[in-house]
């Protein structure tokens, strides 16, 4: 295996294999499935699972239409809709607490679509959501199967953006709401994690330094090679983190949405190309961060000092976040062009403006590549700092050592 | 290796001069460590010692002069033939034995199965395999030593370098070290071992170089700079009182013995044969000839002075 991977793989096993890391990477999914279990259960706080039953007058459902099941914990079993041949029947049962309410369609039910409803108790939301339901389904029996369907479903408001305009011919539908955050969402995960990265990529350049190791990889492979395993490294610590928080993500969306019923996270997912377009430019972002890393590391003597100059990466984001209101208003404008072009508010700037604009793809290639070259030369920056600065031992090294008028190496 | 490197010097430094900023860390140093020697590196502390080290080891660069390194400049490919031992322990601290001491010979060049191979023998032999899961930063100081050893020979390279090798080391694990370094020695590999323990300088090294000051101030074959350092003395010890000797200047007692300092033109021999004219009882006759403790000292307060 080449010396760099050797590297990667050790800079990986050294952050990976710690309970720190697996205390973070669960960290962010135990904190979603507070919040949809939190969700659920105060929507269904005001559930109760007891029957209804219900007494046709009418004759309107005469011959029902057997109730569809909603998701897979939705059992009808547990909240079955009973029919009374008379009301006498449906109060006993109420009385005895077989069901929690009964309603009535009176004689006149065809013309005036009105019901009554009879209960000591105020019936769970589910209850009258399920009768109110079954009447629709009956009600539209005589459509085919899918217009009944659609017609049975809530209206969706859509919004799209004019082609050529700001939003450039973006379409936005109600129940996908949250998917304009989503993007939004996930380049904060990225953003966090490069803090959450730094401050122990840092730490790891300073014991190395500190602890004489340097000493040892420097008489065994170029620093060129030791700073890109590194990098690769780090790298590859991220990616594991954010990869393994968007699977939970969307599997716990997808489980309080479909199975749960949790309207606003039925429709959650992330489009292939929004995922493209923020690895194109997370991936040379990461570079660029950890060869500023590297050098911040090998300039500083102390880990506290190294962990203080994790603001330098800090501030150009918080620029960005301060600047939401302007970029969102106009994703096209100068202001959001000039941040995404700017490497260290691009990734920051592209997360912001990707989930509520149609990114044009020249933008996202040319953002991509301004920080390739960014990268590369931070890298190559890192590499001199590296071997300057790793043997200087309790001493910090300044930008007139990395920059001198005369090499002293 | 190609003929030439295989004739030329281990380690060959001409004309070295190293500064940081006003300060000569090494000035105008020569040397050569030649093939299957024990090479001492000595001076007092901050003479420029791990200066010259890091500069053959190509992690800094001479301001000047020329370095050769196995027959020529320093590549990435000798990096494999090279061990370091830095004087401050270089060990991860935070991950077990195992890991750690695989993961650096990998980084030699070494196959990660070959690695737990010799890694298995080496701890056995150094008394370390019980603690092979350990943390580093769990074991003691001399087992981190140990480890260290290890971890500078588990590619057997050809070129060894070694920063006070002794250190934190008890009596028997310091002769282990030495028989080691003399094993390796016969197999071939050259060793530079800089410390400051002069009796296993003594013991060990073929040739030496004293650096002070950036400079170096004695360089040779270590017999042959005892005899240039031994003086004009004699170290005697007699069954009985010693009479009175012509061409001595001095007698001083010294432990059991007696050291007689000759005057000029008085050979040790005329010595020995008037002791021998007067009947005297000899258990011991030999030339005086320095410690290499005396030698530096006596060469490092010259410098300084």
């Amino acid at each position: 295996m080449s010396k760099i991977w050797l590297v990667a793989a050790q800079e990986y096993k050294r952050q990976v294999l710690t309970k720190k890391f697996f205390l973070v990477l669960l960290i962010f999914p135990g904190f979603f499935l507070l919040i949809f279990a939190i969700a659920y259960l105060t929507n269904r706080a005001e559930d109760r699972n007891i029957p209804i039953g219900y007494v046709d007058q009418s004759g309107f459902l005469k011959n029902p239409l057997p109730l569809k099941q909603e998701n897979a914990f939705d059992l009808p079993a547990r909240l079955p809709v009973i029919a009374f041949q008379k009301e006498k029947e449906a109060q006993k049962a109420l009385e005895e607490g077989k069901i929690q309410c009964y309603y009535i369609l009176p004689p006149d039910y065809p013309e005036n679509k009105k019901v009554g409803l009879v209960y000591f108790k105020p019936p769970g939301q589910n209850a009258t959501g399920r009768f109110w339901n079954f009447l629709q389904m009956n009600f539209l029996r005589s459509l085919p199967p899918d217009k009944a369907r659609r017609a049975v479903e809530d209206f969706n408001l859509v919004i799209r953006w004019p082609e050529g305009g700001v939003g450039g011919g973006r379409e936005i539908s109600e129940k996908d709401g949250l998917n304009m955050l989503l993007p939004f969402f996930v380049g904060i995960l990225f953003i966090l994690i490069l803090f959450i990265s730094s401050g122990a990529f840092i730490g790891a350049l300073v014991e190395e330094k500190g602890n004489r190791t340097i000493e040892i990889l420097m008489t065994s492979l170029t620093p060129g090679k030791l700073i890109t395993g590194k990098i690769i490294g780090v790298i590859a610590v991220s990616l594991t983190e954010i990869t393994f928080w968007i699977f939970c993500l969307l599997v716990q969306a997808f489980i309080a949405g479909r199975l749960l019923s949790m309207d606003l996270l039925q429709n959650l997912s992330l489009a292939p190309g929004i995922v493209l377009s923020l690895f194109a430019i997370a991936l040379p972002y990461y570079i660029l961060a950890a060869s500023l890393m590297t050098l911040v590391g090998v300039s500083v003597a102390e880990p506290h000092e190294a962990q203080q100059s994790v603001v330098l990466f800090i501030f150009p984001i918080w620029i960005t976040f301060l600047l939401i209101k302007p970029i969102i208003d106009n994703p096209q404008g100068p202001l959001a062009l000039v941040l995404s072009f700017f490497p260290l508010t691009s990734l920051s700037a592209f997360c912001v403006r990707i989930g509520f604009s149609r990114v044009p793809v020249w933008q996202v290639v040319l953002a991509s590549l301004i920080l390739c070259l960014s990268a590369a030369g931070a890298m190559a920056l890192a590499g001199r700092a590296f071997r300057l600065g790793m043997l200087r031992y309790g001493k910090r090294l300044s930008l007139k050592d990395i920059f001198p008028r005369r090499s002293h190496e | 290796m190609n003929k030439a490197e295989q004739n030329a010097n281990a380690v060959h430094i001409e004309n070295v001069s190293k500064s940081f900023g006003s300060a000569h860390a090494v000035a105008d140093v020569t040397f050569s460590v030649a093939r299957g020697e024990i090479f001492g590196l000595l001076g007092p502390n901050g003479a420029g010692k791990t200066t010259l080290i890091r500069i053959i080891l190509d992690i800094f660069k001479p301001d000047s002069g020329k370095v050769e390194i196995l027959g020529g400049p320093m590549t990435e490919q000798k990096f494999n033939r090279i061990g370091y031992m830095p004087e401050e322990r270089g060990l991860y601290q935070n991950i077990s034995l195992e890991r750690c001491l695989v993961y650096l010979a990998t980084l030699k060049g070494m196959p990660t199965a070959e690695a737990h191979r010799r890694l298995k023998t080496y701890l056995e032999r150094f008394d370390l395999a019980a603690h092979k899961k350990k943390k580093v930063k769990e074991l003691s100081k001399g087992m981190q030593q140990k480890a260290q050893v290890i971890c500078t020979l588990i590619h057997e390279p050809e070129l060894i370098l070694v920063d006070e090798p002794f250190s934190g080391l008890d009596p028997i694990n310091t002769q282990m070290i030495k028989d080691l370094m003399r094993e390796l020695r016969d197999r071939g590999a050259t060793i530079v071992m800089s410390t400051h323990m002069m009796r296993q300088v003594e013991e060990l090294c073929d040739r030496i170089i004293l650096v002070n000051q950036g400079e170096s101030v004695l360089y040779g074959n270590l017999n042959e700079i005892r005899r240039r350092f031994s003086g004009h003395a004699v170290l005697i010890r007699s069954g009985g009182e010693l009479p009175r000797l012509p061409g001595v200047k001095q007698a001083l007692p010294q432990n059991n013995e007696i050291k007689l300092t000759l005057e000029e033109g008085t050979s040790p021999q005329e010595i020995l044969r008037e002791l021998i004219r007067q009947n005297v009882l000899l258990e011991k006759f030999e030339i005086a000839i320095p410690s290499l403790d005396e030698i530096f000292i006596r060469v490092v307060k010259k410098g300084g002075a």
